[in-house]
């Protein structure tokens, strides 16, 4: 069994611990146990965008420098983490905000480097397909779209896929069994944090996106942030999916209650 | 040795950065110069009737012409020199324009003194500098034009009606190029079938066009007046002797392939000619596709094929030939990148030569406009100008040029064809200069009711069997989302697959779109860097076929002009070996980008005068000092640098 550092967020702590107990079971499976860094913190969830803005580039790296206490690689299933881990990590490539967070944190060891994985490019380039799809038990009978929304693909440089006309979700979906509707708004914005100040913006983003996927003649919306998942399921009147989920039904760890079209 | 100066003021581009008269007092200090003289513009009659007045009448024996760059008026005042009876090469050029007056505006004092230096250790120079003379080479009077489109076919055409031999090179199966796929030309709406098949037609009749269809250039070598090509003959299969292109065995061929002509909206068969007039309007067999190729049974061609044409031992042959000038008139495609547009993945986003073929009376659907995915006839199209052109982050930064007239008359063509469809144009800005352009725009927008809105479009994406146009409105401020039945991109022109490569082979220069460069982008668009080889059309930079044609005639006319020789002169700056000092270790043999050095038996280096270019390598390399540049020796470097150093 190998292990793998294992950044779980907020997000999924609070509000869908489930798919962390759906992950763990198909990784098992795969040969793969998580191992949570200890005393993780918020990843700090929104990238700065200010060239200077050292301040918010502290939680990120705290938490990689935590990881990097017992690997460095890192996994996290949050698309939202994954993408403020990415682009902080990518930040610190540049030798002088290395020194500068370095020394800010005088109470951590220096950072020297952790390789961020989601969950899609851990599946693809660690694991590979081919193990993948040995291990499906049951093949899922669904036409499903693929959602990236925007932290899987952009910017262009932490995009975990082409940028636009990324594969990996449909590629491991096909392994399930599942036929992929990805010709709509596959990596169209959820509305995001929007849904604290103003809902109404959340509710007509996310209604566009599954009025997209009803039209393709989907049955259900596929993704992997639960950030995303809040919005959609929220305001979209539609099944949506966890990815790991379907992973974990159809490798027969657990049992996925499908909810069909007529929802 | 009398030497004399001349300094130009170039109007005020060099006389207000520079005290000329105090130049002229401090240049006349020197030794070695016996007359100084300035002027208002000696590049002009009077001032070159100066300079040659001057050196007459104070028998000077070089001169050293202090004005702007070298490679704007060298030539213009060795020509002077000639005329004035002395040696042309004894002509030296001091630039106090571009390095010195232009870069230190308003430091009179450091410019003067500066200019001073320049002129001075151009003096040391002109001073050991020696009379030269051209190198004669001759020249073959037949040309090489390599690219079967509109370019390529007037351009053959105006040569060989002067007379001379022309090999046409296609590397398809048949020549026409781009302008035959395509449904009207812009602003007349000629129909460009109709203009262009009698020109292709000319091209297979003349007595003076050697057409090469299916044909590639392999490599070239030598130089101008004498070029040394070989040719690829790519095996076609067909006996084009015995075959008299009836189409019997294209008929009976089981294979169905995507065409290319067709920009994969519809097929054609493994032996197949590009379009039914297709010149020659003889087949190929495409290998890859035929079932006999692939798995050793078919033949229904052969069995079709009354003249027994057909011949499966074909193999690919080599030809040298022999020319005096080359024309490259490779073309265009389009740009296929196009993600975020869904070009590619959504069946009814096309790009805009596909929708020309859709409204071509020679296209996959007689003309009739019929959306790729399920053939119905759409209702509203958008137009999508601008799609990967002028955007840095994922296109190219340039405008395509055409892409605003053909957008226009693709929409005015759709609205004709469709009457109660809403054709809908993107656009960011319209560039519609060129005659009747901008009216045919207007009628478009007018008479034919094309609604155009202002701003780019970021995604296009399925929602049943519409598409959904995401974009903005820059006018209103708003965004816009639009469904329509069809999407038409006006995609990014970029250079012809494989042109990089041929301009290694030819050793011309290509920007870093791959665009072929040109020697000057003003002054001589039609030249390349190496002589005798010229472009035309769209291997340079996108341009309509008003332009492309233009630029066809202009370099079948400079090919014309080294015909009108039977020999050419070329530069003498070029490197010179001391046979007494050379060695033969051949480090200049392998620094020569042009390899016009050589180690002959008794291990001396030998350099080829015609293919030299005096660009200087060989020199900085030879451990000796024996190989030099004529009139660029180290002692003449040596002494330069002594004057400006004062020493």
């Amino acid at each position: 069994m190998k292990k793998v550092a294992y950044y779980p967020g907020c997000t999924i702590k609070e509000t869908d611990i489930a798919v962390e107990e759906s992950t763990k079971a198909f990784l098992k499976v795969l040969g793969y146990e998580l191992e949570e860094i200890e005393n993780w913190t918020c990843c700090g969830t929104v990238f700065g965008m200010t060239d200077d803005d050292l301040y918010h580039q502290l939680a990120p790296i705290r938490n990689l420098i935590r990881c990097q206490k017992i690997s460095n690689e890192m996994l996290t299933l949050c698309d939202m983490c994954y993408n403020t881990f990415r682009r902080a990590d990518l930040f610190m490539k540049d030798p002088e905000s290395m020194e500068k967070i370095n020394l800010f944190m005088d109470e951590e060891e220096d950072y020297r480097g952790v390789e961020v994985y989601h969950i899609l490019d851990f599946l693809r380039d660690v694991v590979g397909y081919k193990k993948i799809g040995d291990k499906v038990v049951e093949k899922l009978d669904l036409k499903a779209m693929p959602y990236y929304g925007c932290m899987l693909l952009r910017p262009k440089e932490v995009a975990i896929d082409e940028q636009e006309n990324p594969r990996v979700m449909q590629d491991i979906l096909s392994l399930l069994g599942v036929e992929s509707v990805d010709l709509g708004l596959t990596d169209e914005c959820c509305g995001s944090y929007h849904v604290l100040e103003d809902p109404s913006i959340v509710r007509r983003k996310s209604q566009e996106i599954t009025k997209n996927a009803k039209e393709n003649s989907a049955d259900c919306l596929v993704l992997t942030c639960p950030l995303c998942r809040y919005n959609l399921a929220k305001f979209g009147d539609f099944p949506v999916y966890y990815l790991e989920d379907l992973i974990a039904h159809s490798f027969g760890v657990i049992k996925l209650e499908m909810g069909g079209g007529e929802t | 040795m009398k030497v004399g100066v001349f300094i130009c003021h170039c109007g005020k581009n060099i006389a207000s950065s520079i005290d000329i008269e105090k130049l002229k007092k401090g240049i006349s200090q020197n030794p070695r110069v016996n007359y100084v003289e300035d002027y208002m513009f000696l590049c002009s009659e009077p001032g070159q009737d100066l300079v040659l007045d001057r050196i007459k009448a104070e028998k000077l024996d070089s001169v050293v012409i202090a004005n702007c760059s070298p490679t704007l008026h060298e030539r213009t005042f060795r020509d002077v020199a000639s005329r004035a009876g002395i040696n042309p090469y004894m002509v030296e050029i001091a630039n106090i324009r571009e390095q010195c007056s232009w870069p230190h505006q308003n430091q009179i004092e450091e410019c003067t003194r500066k200019a001073a230096d320049i002129i001075n250790y151009t003096v040391e120079k002109v001073a050991r500098d020696e009379p030269l003379s051209p190198i004669t080479t001759r020249v073959i009077k037949k040309a090489l034009v390599v690219g079967g489109g509109i370019a390529g076919i007037q351009c053959a055409l105006d040569i060989a009606d002067a007379g001379y031999e022309v090999y046409l090179v296609e590397r398809d199966q048949s020549i026409g190029g781009r302008m035959m796929q395509l449904s009207e030309t812009f602003p007349t709406l000629d129909c460009p079938q109709c203009i262009e098949t009698p020109k292709m037609s000319d091209v297979s009749l003349h007595p003076n066009i050697h057409l090469y269809n299916y044909s590639e250039v392999e490599s070239i070598d030598g130089f101008v007046g004498d070029f040394k090509v070989k040719i690829k003959r790519k095996a076609k299969y067909i006996d084009y002797d015995k075959c008299n292109g009836c189409g019997a065995c294209e008929e009976k061929c089981p294979v169905k392939v995507p065409s290319e002509f067709y920009e994969g909206l519809g097929s054609r068969k493994a032996v197949y000619r590009m379009f039914p007039q297709a010149v020659p309007n003889k087949p190929v067999i495409d290998t890859k596709n035929c079932l006999y190729f692939r798995t050793g049974r078919c033949k229904l061609c052969e069995k079709a094929c009354d003249l027994n044409a057909i011949n499966f031992e074909d193999e690919d042959r080599y030809e040298d030939i022999n020319v005096g000038a080359i024309v490259m008139a490779t073309g265009y495609e389009l740009k296929k990148e196009l993600d975020e547009l869904g070009y590619g993945r959504l069946k009814d986003v096309v790009s805009s030569l596909q929708f020309e073929l859709l409204l071509s009376s020679i296209g996959p659907t007689d003309g009739e406009v019929k959306r790729p995915s399920d053939g119905k006839i759409p209702k509203s199209v958008a137009f999508i100008q601008c799609a990967g052109s002028r955007d840095p982050a994922r296109g190219v930064s340039y405008c395509s040029k055409v892409c605003c007239m053909y957008t226009a008359k693709l929409a005015m063509l759709y609205r004709d064809e469709v009457k109660d469809g809403g054709a809908y144009v993107f656009y960011i800005d319209i560039r519609s200069a060129g005659k009747g352009y901008e009216e045919f725009v207007q009628r478009a927008m007018e008479e034919n009711e094309v609604l155009y809105i202002r701003g780019k479009v970021s995604k296009v994406y399925q929602e049943g069997d519409k598409l959904v146009v995401m974009g903005a409105d820059t006018l209103t401020g708003k965004t816009v989302k639009m469904a329509v039945d069809m999407v038409v991109l006006a995609n990014a022109i970029v250079p012809r697959s494989g042109a990089t490569d041929l301009a290694k082979k030819a050793r011309i220069q290509t920007d870093k779109y791959g665009w072929f460069t040109e020697a000057h982008l003003k002054l001589r668009p039609l030249e390349t860097n190496t002589k005798g080889i010229f472009i035309a059309g769209m291997c340079q930079f996108p341009k309509d076929i008003t332009d492309t044609v233009s630029q066809a005639s202009g370099a079948a006319s400079k090919v014309l002009d080294i015909f009108s020789h039977d020999e050419l002169y070329q530069e003498p700056l070029i490197a010179g070996v001391d046979d007494d000092l050379c060695t033969g270790c051949g480090y200049c043999e392998n620094v020569c980008a042009y390899n016009a050095i050589e180690i002959d038996p008794k291990k001396r280096a030998r350099v080829n005068e015609v293919l030299c270019t005096g660009c200087g390598a060989c020199a900085a390399t030879c451990p000796s000092g024996a190989i030099q540049l004529r009139n660029f020796t180290r002692r003449q470097m040596i002494s330069m640098i002594e004057a400006a150093e004062g020493l």
